[in-house]
């Protein structure tokens, strides 16, 4: 298969060409179903206006923040439960509870106890991202320790040399798969908590503005947004597999 | 003369050595000793109990009486006195390149000493790659190696040969005697094959069951 044709731009181009030709049909009304044409003008409306690029800024920078937290709380997670098989019995339990709820669900536990406030937005965006980099990771390691886990003790690879070489460098890609995972449940959580939220303090974010353009009938701006998280998690994907291309050579 | 001694000394010795699991007796009473530069062999069917007895004599799982005693020397100034070559070669890291592996077991090793490893065990010209880009029989060479770098007089070896064809295995068995014998390496090494004993065992020590080991003479001595 040649190349351009794996390429993710293939993939927009046949949407765009689909969507410009139902809409070209008229089988929607056009403030419902408006053309690319239209949905790129109220982008370039946007971006002129200085809300779009303020508001992908913001959302990244929230994504990336809690992303970090994320792998920091994974991390420690990891640690307690490769260490101490007690801990990883009691972690896995905390997983089962709360990997399996989205964040819409601890969003009015979450506005009682610290409000409507940034803090409470990164703590949602915590439960969404820290469970699936924890699964799957702690499912590489246990796998990582029992083939080498003899190996480590006759050749005494311990500590931090254990940590780097075996655990962290075998469970790279694993690491780059769920960060993917956890990337987009982030994203997804940030937008419905946005919408939820509204503002918080003086930001928005893309989630913020996908609700403005609704409640102004703004349907081409709608969708020109809904573009740009989509181009957004396509250029992060490709990100992500250049990085696992390169690092799991 | 004192030195004189202390190489003369076995560098391991066993004294009826008690092994159980589960309420199932696995090794009693054992007793033998690794003489220095010697090959010893310790031969027997599957699930005898082998493993078990190597895994103990490299400090991986206790025992439960008994006593093993270590030759001192063997532990001055060596971070892994007792190197394991493991059955088969899936303790290698697939991300790992041959040299990556030697820095990780001797991470003081110096480039030349390296050299020198790689070099007796035909694996300098591919120093830079990684496990899945080598033969059945570089990847032993490899594990080989790795034992080599950690610089100890001692190397246990867990049917290291399984699943290699005869020819390869020839080539390992030559490469093996002739580097133990240039380091003055002393060698236990846990087999289930005859021929293999044959070849490469200064001793032959065969579990017949729990509690036997019956010396035998290797054909070389016969």
């Amino acid at each position: 298969m040649k190349r351009w044709m794996r390429s993710p731009l293939m993939t927009m181009a046949v949407i765009v060409c689909v969507w410009e030709g139902i809409a070209l049909a008229h089988l929607f009304p056009a403030t419902l179903f408006p053309g690319v044409g239209t949905v790129l003008k109220s982008l370039v409306k946007l971006s002129v206006e200085g809300a779009l690029i303020g508001r992908i800024t913001y959302s990244i920078g929230i994504v990336l923040l809690s992303m970090a937290m994320s792998m920091f709380a994974a991390g420690i997670l990891l640690w307690l439960s490769t260490r101490y098989e007690s801990m990883a019995r009691q972690i896995g339990y905390l997983e089962a509870i709360f990997n399996p709820l989205p964040g819409m669900a601890v969003l009015p536990l979450v506005i009682l106890w610290v409000g409507v406030t940034r803090r409470g937005m990164l703590l949602i965006m915590m439960h969404a991202m820290v469970w699936p980099i924890w699964a799957q990771l702690h499912v590489r390691f246990g796998a990582l320790k029992q083939t080498y886990a003899a190996f480590m003790k006759a050749y005494a690879v311990t500590g931090l040399r254990a940590g780097y070489h075996i655990y962290f460098r075998g469970a790279v890609g694993d690491l780059l798969s769920s960060v993917k995972t956890a990337w987009s449940r982030g994203w997804r959580a940030l937008i419905s908590i946005e919408m939820v939220f509204g503002m918080v303090g003086s930001h928005t974010g893309l989630g913020w503005l996908i609700y403005e353009r609704r409640m102004y009938m703004d349907t081409a701006g709608l969708y020109g947004v809904l573009l740009i998280i989509a181009l957004i998690g396509v250029a992060t994907e490709q990100g992500l597999r250049a990085i696992e291309a390169r690092v799991c050579r | 003369m004192r030195e004189e001694i202390e190489v003369r000394q076995p560098l391991i010795k066993i004294e009826n050595l008690t092994k159980r699991y589960q309420g199932t007796t696995i090794l009693s009473g054992l007793s033998f000793h690794l003489a220095p530069e010697e090959v010893l062999v310790i031969m027997g069917p599957s699930g005898i109990g082998k493993s078990t007895l190597l895994n103990i004599l490299a400090k991986l799982m206790p025992y439960d009486e008994g006593h093993i005693e270590y030759a001192p020397h063997l532990f001055h100034g060596i971070a892994v006195p007792l190197p394991v070559i493991f059955q088969g070669t899936e303790t290698l890291m697939p991300w790992m390149t041959v040299m990556q592996h030697l820095s990780l077991v001797a991470p003081n090793i110096e480039e030349a000493q390296a050299r020198m490893i790689l070099e007796r065990v035909a694996l300098w010209e591919h120093r830079f790659k990684k496990p899945s880009e080598l033969s059945g029989g570089m990847k032993q060479r490899l594990a080989f190696a790795r034992a080599l770098a950690c610089q100890s007089k001692v190397i246990l070896m867990d049917e290291p040969f399984t699943g290699l064809d005869e020819a390869l295995k020839e080539s390992l068995y030559m490469l093996l005697k002739s580097v133990q014998r240039e380091r003055g390496l002393s060698i236990i090494l846990v087999t289930h094959d005859t021929r293999e004993a044959e070849i490469l065992g200064t001793r032959v020590l065969e579990l017949k069951a729990a509690e036997t080991l019956i010396e035998k003479m290797p054909a070389a001595e016969r």
